[in-house]
């Protein structure tokens, strides 16, 4: 696992935030977690810091269904980005759909590495993490 | 030229004596003074005065400057060359006479310097003008000569020399160069005239008179000249002869047209006689007729004697009397001569004579005289006609023969066809013909033969029976032609022609081929098809057979045959049946078959079909048995196999001709359709199919002929055939084509399909009810996919939350994060809450079977949703404008339009624009019996590209708005749903949306 670690978490619920943060934060010590809403704000602040490699996450965990952009158009448009950027960011997208029509199309991304399915919990993350 | 001797010459200049005829003067020019001294003679030469004359005045004297010229050109010469001047000059006198001088000049040098110049002058001009004259006169000779190929000649009888003039040399024997005497000149001409010539000239110097002579001469060319030779002789002044002198004419041209002229007069009056032509002359002024004299032998009349135009038109048939005179006046009117024709009556001998003429006219235009040729052209005008009819004949014969005839004229290379030889050949009558315009048609296969053919009757001189060959016509028709001919040859026994007859025999050769070749197939077939005949002489009791009922007997012709014999060879168990058959011929005396076995010597059985007829005599007797015998034992065991195998078939089989008539059915078929063998068997298969189908099956009938290929037939409907009880069955049927002896055959397999048809019909119903409930399965599992977004998303994810809230919440041990969680709990609690009723209202509105329905207004339902949005309203600064013009009332459920209403304005204020207030507009249309309700507002608007597929779903939220929760416009969707309509929208970002329903 890379130390520090900047963990960058893209997603409405707030309560699934909370409980994560919670649940995780022991593992996150000395690490840097951004928290999103929707991607478009988290796609304004990866092209504001698209040079600044300690800015630019390492990992995001991104949700599909959000208000404003959504996890898969999030995709779309990172993805025109992602030369730019000062560093490769790793991505998972994380939901609670269990429709195969989201998971198929998140593996179709070259940037997604995994599909995760909610909730995530601490040993799972703990994986995510290590294999950075 | 010894010009230092003459520097120092003189000349005496002291006074001549001149004689004055001989007019020679003096003159001297003195250089210093440039002035000249002319003695008298010379003064009277020129015409000048006497005395000194200055240089520079003689042109005052001579008009013009030509002695002053010649003169001045003289003395130049004489001072420049230093030698004398000496020519014959032309000048004019002062008195502008020309005269001709002897001008002879010299220069007189004192101390090398030239100090005057001395001359004479002679006066030249009549001994000029003579040797003009002999000049002219020589020209005139010469050309005279020429012009009149006229040569002269004049021996010397003394010398016995000829001198001749140019031309003479041109005669053969006479060389130029070379002494000509008498003898020469008279060996040159024609050897046949040489003594005659010889004799003429001793006898004229005998007499002193030449007589003209005339005489042949032969030209290097070969050609023959005839010569007029014209003499005279001179004779010295004592009267001897010392020569003769000559002119020979060539008057070959004028004797050849002299000899034409004659021959032509010869011709002319030989033609006159033979073609009964006679010539008149009617004089106007006289009113009298002249005529030749063939003309007045034709009249009877005495020759040379004028007489009245009536003596003219004595024999004039009566008949023609009337028109004769006509035409004369006409022509004495029109002054023009229209050729005519008329009889003529002579001993009772009636003629046709045709007048042709012309008309003089004098200078007033008056009639002078009409000359009248008029012939006799009875003979002609029949021979005319005989040849026209036998032109017509031997068209009409050529066509009707379809031949033409030909000459080749080997001398002239010239080929004439007939008319009709242009027809068969289709080339434009009367085109150029050559020998190669054949050989361009000859078939190219037959092109060496007939090359050969021809190449041999010109060695042999004669044509071979005849020449058969085909010809290619430009259209690329084919013709055969017979071609025979005959061949002539000249004195010499040259081919000089080869004539012909070339006779179309296309048809006929074609004929008489078929002919032949039906013979061969007749001949064959008979073995082929393995027929003989037989006649049997029931009186005489003699059978004969034909060669192959021998061959189909096995039974050695040269036997013989007997009604016994061939009895013996009938099957033993046939017999009866042919003595039966036998009986019923005699008893009915009519045309009969039989099917009998017939047992060979070997043993071998054959079947044979036996066909008889009888002859009677005029009491009704027979007298004769006739008939043909066939050997059918290979058709006899295919038919036994074939119904072997048509048994066979599964399936009802009938088995028709071309024309559809039945030929066999099988057992099944019978089975099937009720009918016996009997009742189909030469039927049409049209009676087992209903008529509906006959279009159809005829045009399937044509393809499936041109096809011929085993199929099932297909109409492009469902076919029927029908049963002898009249039920109609479904069938499918298959067609095989069958080729046999008898021409094609079709096998017609039909498979009762009823049973099948039933099931399938069973089927298409179980699908459609399948298909319904595939639909209803399909609606549900979509509801169904739904819920499972729903359950996954809204349910799920607040389910997991709870979980692990609660997780944290067992192992926290502190009070105020429990606390902290504990609040987490109610707000995922309460949003758990709102989603299981929402999705609780949703169901029951999906579920629930009939929905209470009422007359609802749109006026009064935005009345109401005001009133309760009343404080959002005024708060925000809506606007609501509303068109129900179209359409107010209308049957729904009044809650759910409340709620519809509630929603979609409630949704218009809380996404409002921020700098804008809201404006709703609210319209109601029909159209096509649709209602539609519109709310049009100038809200933030969503992007429909990035959320449309989400924008109706639960939960789901398009802004960052605090009041979002994605309910509203779920629970919408549902309840129009679950009237049957549907929702849509449109929407701009920054510019608003309209939502529309459609009820």
């Amino acid at each position: 696992m890379k130390n520090p670690l900047h963990v960058c978490i893209v997603d409405d619920d707030e309560i699934y935030k909370y409980a994560l943060m919670k649940s995780v934060k022991p593992l996150l010590e000395g690490s840097e977690v951004t928290l999103f809403s929707n991607g478009e704000d988290t796609l304004s602040y990866i092209l504001e810091n698209q040079n600044d490699i300690i800015a630019l996450p390492d990992i995001i965990l991104l949700d599909i269904d959000m208000p404003v952009m959504d996890g898969f158009q999030f995709l779309e448009e990172y993805e025109s980005i992602e030369h730019v950027l000062a560093k490769k960011i790793t991505i998972y997208m994380v939901s609670s759909s269990v429709d195969p029509e989201d998971l198929k199309r998140a593996k179709s991304f070259d940037t997604v590495t995994d599909y995760i399915s909610k909730p995530l919990r601490e040993d799972k993350f703990k994986n995510l993490i290590n294999a950075l | 030229m010894g010009t230092k001797n003459q520097k120092n010459q003189t000349i005496d200049i002291e006074p001549i004596d001149i004689n004055a005829i001989a007019r020679i003067g003096s003159w001297e020019l003195l250089l210093e003074t440039k002035t000249f001294v002319f003695n008298k003679i010379s003064c009277d030469i020129l015409e000048i005065p006497q005395g000194i004359l200055k240089l520079d005045e003689c042109s005052s004297y001579f008009k013009n400057d030509s002695f002053a010229a010649q003169i001045c050109k003289g003395i130049d010469d004489v001072l420049a060359a230093q030698m004398p001047f000496d020519q014959e000059i032309e000048l004019k006198t002062a008195q502008n006479k020309v005269i001709w001088v002897h001008l002879v000049a010299q220069g007189i040098y004192n101390d090398n310097k030239c100090v005057k110049i001395a001359g004479i002058l002679q006066d030249i001009s009549k001994q000029k003008a003579l040797e003009n004259k002999l000049i002219q006169k020589d020209e005139l000779l010469n050309f005279t000569i020429n012009k009149a190929s006229l040569g002269y000649w004049e021996w010397n009888l003394d010398s016995n020399l000829v001198t001749c003039s140019e031309n003479v040399y041109s005669l053969p024997g006479i060389e130029e160069d070379t002494p000509i005497t008498i003898d020469t000149m008279i060996n040159a001409v024609h050897p046949e005239d040489v003594e005659m010539v010889r004799e003429h000239i001793t006898k004229s110097v005998k007499t002193k008179s030449f007589e003209t002579l005339f005489h042949r001469y032969i030209i290097d060319d070969g050609a023959e000249r005839t010569m007029q030779v014209l003499g005279d002789f001179i004779s010295d002044e004592t009267g001897k002869i010392t020569s003769m002198l000559c002119i020979s004419q060539d008057i070959s041209t004028k004797k050849h047209f002299e000899t034409e002229l004659l021959k032509k007069n010869q011709i002319f009056n030989v033609v006159q006689r033979r073609a009964l032509l006679g010539h008149w002359q009617w004089d106007l002024k006289t009113k009298l007729v002249t005529c030749s004299e063939n003309m007045s032998d034709l009249l009877e009349i005495e020759h040379n004697k004028n007489f009245a135009v009536s003596t003219l038109l004595k024999d004039v048939h009566p008949e023609d009397l009337e028109s004769v005179h006509a035409n004369l006046e006409n022509t004495i009117k029109t002054k023009k001569f229209k050729s005519f024709s008329h009889r003529i009556v002579i001993d009772g001998d009636v003629r046709e004579i045709q007048v042709n003429g012309k008309v003089n006219i004098d200078k007033n235009g008056d009639v002078l005289n009409v000359l009248g040729i008029s012939q006799d052209i009875t003979k002609l005008k029949s021979i005319e006609n005989k040849l026209l009819e036998n032109n017509r004949l031997l068209n009409f014969a050529e066509q009707k023969a379809t031949l033409g005839n030909w000459s080749w004229n080997l001398v002239t290379n010239d080929v004439t066809w007939s008319k009709n030889l242009y027809h068969i050949f289709d080339i434009q009558e009367g085109a150029q013909i050559s020998v190669d315009t054949l050989f361009n048609y000859v078939h190219p296969e037959d092109l060496e033969k007939m090359r050969e053919s021809i190449a041999e009757a010109i060695r042999k001189k004669s044509f071979d029976d005849f020449l058969l060959h085909r010809i290619v016509l430009d259209n690329g028709t084919i013709k055969t032609l017979r071609v025979s001919g005959e061949v002539f040859t000249n004195e010499k026994d040259e081919v000089i022609e080869i004539v012909g007859i070339s006779q179309d025999v296309t048809e006929a050769y074609k004929n008489e081929r078929d002919l032949l070749k039906k013979n061969q197939i007749l001949n064959f077939g008979e073995q082929i098809s393995k027929i003989g005949n037989w006649q049997w002489n029931l009186i005489t009791n003699d059978v004969k057979w034909s060669k192959n009922l021998y061959r189909i007997f096995d039974h050695e012709t040269s036997s013989g045959i007997t009604f016994d014999i061939y009895f013996e060879y009938v099957h033993i168990d046939d017999r009866p049946k042919v003595t039966a058959f036998i009986d019923k011929l005699f008893n009915n005396k009519s045309f009969e078959k039989i099917i009998h076995r017939i047992v060979l010597k070997d043993g071998t059985i054959r079947t044979v079909e036996l066909s008889a007829t009888v002859n009677a005599d005029l009491s009704g007797e027979l007298v004769e048995m006739l008939g043909t015998c066939q050997d059918i034992t290979a058709q006899r065991s295919e038919e036994i196999k074939f119904r072997g195998l048509l048994e066979s078939a599964p399936n009802a089989t009938l088995i028709i001709n071309e024309d559809s008539i039945i030929q066999d059915i099988n057992k099944q078929a019978e089975k099937l359709f009720g009918y016996r063998p009997q009742e189909l068997v030469g039927q049409s298969v049209d009676m087992l199919v209903p008529s509906r189908f006959a279009a159809k099956r005829a045009q399937y009938k044509k393809s499936f002929l041109v096809s011929q290929r085993v199929q099932i037939m297909d109409i492009g409907e469902d076919l029927y055939m029908i049963k002898k009880k009249g039920e109609e069955i479904p069938v499918q049927i298959t067609l095989g084509p069958l080729q046999t002896e008898e021409g094609l055959l079709i096998s017609v397999a039909i498979r009762d399909i009823s049973v099948e048809r039933l099931a399938e019909r069973n089927i298409l119903e179980a699908k459609d009810h399948l298909e319904l409930l595939t639909e209803e399965l399909m609606a549900q599992n979509h509801k169904l996919a739904d819920f499972t977004q729903i359950t996954s998303h809204n349910l799920r994810a607040p389910v997991s939350n709870l979980n692990s809230i609660l997780e944290l919440y067992k192992f926290s041990e502190d009070e105020e994060e429990r606390t902290e969680l504990f609040e987490k709990f109610e707000i995922v609690i309460d949003h758990l809450t709102l989603t299981l009723n929402t999705l609780i209202e949703v169901l029951k509105t999906k579920s629930e079977k009939s929905i209470e329905r009422s007359e609802v207004s749109f006026t009064k339902t935005l009345k109401k949703t005001e009133d309760i949005l009343l404080a959002q309203i005024s708060k925000s600064g809506t606007s609501i404008r509303c068109d129900f013009s179209q359409i107010d009332k209308l049957s729904y459920n009044q809650i759910y339009l409340e709620s519809i209403f509630q929603n979609i304005i409630g949704n218009a204020i809380k996404y409002r624009h921020p700098e804008r207030s809201p404006e709703i507009i609210v319209t109601s249309e029909i159209e096509n019996e649709t209602i539609r309700l519109s709310f049009k507002d100038n809200g933030l608007g969503i992007d429909l590209k990035r959320h449309g597929h989400k924008l109706f779903g639960l939960n789901k939220v398009f802004h960052n708005h605090p009041e979002a929760k994605g309910v509203g416009l779920f629970m919408t969707k549902a309840q129009i749903e679950a009237m049957g309509g549907k929702i849509s929208a449109q929407s701009q970002v920054s510019e608003g949306s309209i939502f529309t329903i459609e009820f």
